[in-house]
Formats: structure tokens, C-alpha cells, sequence
């Protein structure tokens, strides 16, 4: 009978504690809302601001009865990729609901060349003129330049921007408002 | 005296139960709420992805180089092959291409969704992606070189204007979708997959039709 009275109000116990708003909470609050972010928050890596570009070097030589010219063309295909298990949320309590404080790690940039043609007067000529490996150098140089225009603080800008509306979406869904640290 | 007991023992039981067990009751309820999928038409799934189309957009640069040689007949010259020798008379000259990919999410309709009896699961069939907006610009990164020998007339700006065109025309023929089709398709099932989670689905397909 003893017995009895306890698990009756345990019962009673457990059922006013499970009603919630009688016992305000943040942390749960907090905690419910990283559980609903965990579940449904973009994972992998985010592609953004792909481009294929050309660039090129160009080089005339004085000839005695002709000049000699080359352009050498480089292809290479660019973007920046954001890396979305690195992203971190962090929840807090405001007067108008929960906010998540999202902070993103930095864009990185890469960068493949795919193509390097390269047009002369005179194929045989440049061919005497210039080594495998100071033809290489002006690729590398042409990719190199590719590279450092693309990765521009206005490009990286722009990725952060897509990134940053693309969890503010994804969290909005969920009626929780993103605030992003800079 | 039992009296006594049976109710302090009462009360003690509703403290431990009130104090001790009752959050973790609430916390459990409200993450069970929280996960709680609100059964969908498909119909209704086809709204809620075409409100967020915009946002499965891909953009594209693409930086072209429009060649021309007078040695070729006063052509435009794009695509050169390899035993091309260049003239007294040539240019390169860049053109910046911006394209945009995306689905259209019109042609998408409920039969391309699967929804599972319990509705845990969904498999949602997009269109292949396309081309949905394009234009051009000057590039600002990369200069245009004009050569010309001393018995051949310099490249005009009206002729420049023309091969630059003609490069920008060049692109769009491209199969461009065929190098960046990966990222595109990608971006669009990344972001698919939260939004359908979080209308509560557990197990999310989003396939991107060829």
C-alpha cells in the first residue's frame, strides 16, 4: 500500500515535470534547437563560384627580316568550396527566440588547369628557342595569375555571401533566425 | 505514525518525480515534437520546393579568348587547331561569359515524389539542370593584345566588338553543363535534403535526372 502512494506520485511527479512551461528552461530550450539543427543542417561541401577561365602569355621576338611571335593559352577551372562540417552553431536566448550564432570557416579557393594550347609563327623556331621546362614556367606563371584573380576579396565575398544564405534558408525553415560572426 | 510516513513518502515521490525525472521527461517530449514530420501531399512537397528554386541556382564564369588572325581569311578563329601557325596580323582578346544554372521547377510535378507509407522516407526526382540566364561583359583582369607587322593595318574596335561576340556566342555552345553538371547537381541535393528533413522526412533521396 506504502508502495503504492510512491509510484502514484512519481506518476504525478513526472506528468507536472514533463508539462514544461511550469519549469522554464533556456538550456533546454537551447538544446532542443541544436537537435532540430543537427538534424536537418546542409552537410558535405558547397561548390561555389565555379568558373573556367583562360588567360594567356604573349611574346614577339625582333627578327632580323621578321619578328617571331607565340601566345601561349591556359585553361584552368576554379572555384571555392565550403566546408560545411566545419561550420559551427551556437545557440542563444534573445528576447524574440532562440538565435544561432553561425560561424563559417574561410572559403578555400581551388584551382586545375585543364588545357595550355600554344600558337607561334613558327612552330620549329620556338621549339629551338625555348626549353620543356621554361615552357613550363610560363604556364605556371599563366596559371599562377589565373589563380590570383580568382581568388579576389570580392570573390571570396561572394562565396561567403552564398554560403551564408544557404544555412540562413536552411535554419529560417526552422524558424530560427542566423546571426553570422565575421 | 504510518499515516506519517505514507505521506512523506508521498510527497518525496512527487519532489523526485517533479524535480528529478519530469525534465528529462519534457526534454525527451519536446525532441520527439520537434522531430515530428507533419505528413505532406506530394503536391504540397512540390510548393515547398519551388518556393526555394532560387536558391538551387548555379552561377558560372566562364572567361573565353576570342583569337583572330588575318591570315585566315579575316576570320574569327575559336577553335584552332593544333597546326594553326599565327599571322602578321592576330589578336586575343578576353570575354568574360556569366551563366546561370538552375531547375525548372515548373516541370516538376507530384508524381516525381515518392513519399513512404510511414512517412519517414522521400525520393524526390528533379529535372536535369539548365542554362536559365547568360550575358557578357568585359574582362577587366585580362587585356586584350593586338599584334600587327609594319605592313599590315592595325585591328579596329568594331572588329574586336566582333570577335569578343563571336566568343561569347562560342560559349554558349559549349557543353559547359558537361564540366560544372557535378557541382550543380550537388548544391541542388545538399540543400534538398536539409529543407525535406525539415519537414521531417528521415530518409531523404533527391536524384537529379540526366
Amino acid at each position: 500500500m506504502k508502495n503504492m502512494y510512491i509510484y502514484l506520485a512519481i506518476f504525478l511527479g513526472v506528468f507536472l515535470g514533463s508539462c514544461g512551461p511550469s519549469l522554464p528552461d533556456d538550456a533546454l530550450i537551447l538544446e532542443n534547437t541544436m537537435t532540430r539543427i543537427e538534424a536537418v543542417r546542409p552537410r558535405g561541401e558547397l561548390y561555389v563560384l565555379s568558373a573556367l577561365l583562360e588567360d594567356f602569355d604573349s611574346e614577339i621576338l625582333e627578327g632580323t627580316f621578321a619578328n617571331h611571335y607565340a601566345v601561349q593559352v591556359v585553361k584552368a577551372r576554379c572555384s571555392y568550396l565550403l566546408d560545411l562540417e566545419k561550420v559551427s552553431y551556437k545557440p542563444e536566448i534573445s528576447a524574440a527566440g532562440p538565435i544561432i550564432k553561425v560561424t563559417m570557416p574561410a572559403p578555400k579557393v581551388y584551382c586545375s588547369t585543364q588545357k595550355t594550347p600554344f600558337y607561334s609563327d613558327d612552330e620549329a623556331f620556338w621549339a629551338g628557342q625555348r626549353s620543356s621546362a621554361a615552357n613550363d614556367k610560363i604556364k605556371g606563371f599563366v596559371a599562377s595569375r589565373i589563380r590570383q584573380t580568382f581568388d579576389s576579396a570580392e570573390n571570396r565575398q561572394k562565396a561567403r555571401e552564398y554560403g551564408q544564405k544557404v544555412i540562413a534558408k536552411t535554419l529560417e525553415l526552422l524558424g530560427i533566425k542566423a546571426e553570422f560572426a565575421e | 505514525m504510518k499515516k506519517i510516513l505514507a505521506i512523506i513518502s508521498f510527497i518525496l515521490g512527487l519532489l523526485v518525480g517533479t524535480f528529478a525525472l519530469g525534465p528529462f521527461t519534457y526534454s525527451y517530449m519536446a525532441k520527439q515534437k520537434a522531430l515530428k514530420k507533419k505528413a505532406l501531399e506530394p503536391s504540397q512537397v512540390v510548393a515547398k520546393l519551388r518556393e526555394s528554386a532560387d536558391l538551387v541556382t548555379t552561377e558560372v564564369t566562364v572567361r573565353k579568348l576570342g583569337l583572330y588572325d588575318s591570315k585566315e581569311s579575316e576570320q574569327v578563329l575559336l577553335n584552332n587547331p593544333s597546326s594553326w601557325k599565327l599571322g602578321d596580323r592576330f589578336c586575343v582578346i578576353p570575354v568574360e561569359v556569366n551563366l546561370k544554372y538552375g531547375f525548372n521547377m515548373l516541370s516538376l510535378s507530384p508524381k516525381d515524389i515518392k513519399i513512404s507509407l510511414d512517412n519517414k522516407e522521400i525520393e524526390v526526382s528533379l529535372p536535369p539542370p539548365e542554362l536559365i540566364d547568360h550575358d557578357y561583359g568585359l574582362n577587366l583582369s585580362t587585356k586584350a593584345m593586338c599584334y600587327n607587322s609594319l605592313l599590315s593595318s592595325k585591328v579596329g574596335h568594331e572588329l574586336k566588338e566582333k570577335v569578343r561576340f563571336a566568343a561569347y556566342e562560342a560559349v554558349l555552345k559549349e557543353n559547359i553543363l558537361g564540366e560544372v553538371g557535378g557541382e550543380v547537381r550537388r548544391n541542388a541535393q545538399l540543400f534538398f535534403e536539409s529543407l525535406l528533413k525539415s519537414l521531417g522526412y528521415e530518409k531523404v533521396i533527391v536524384v537529379v535526372r540526366q
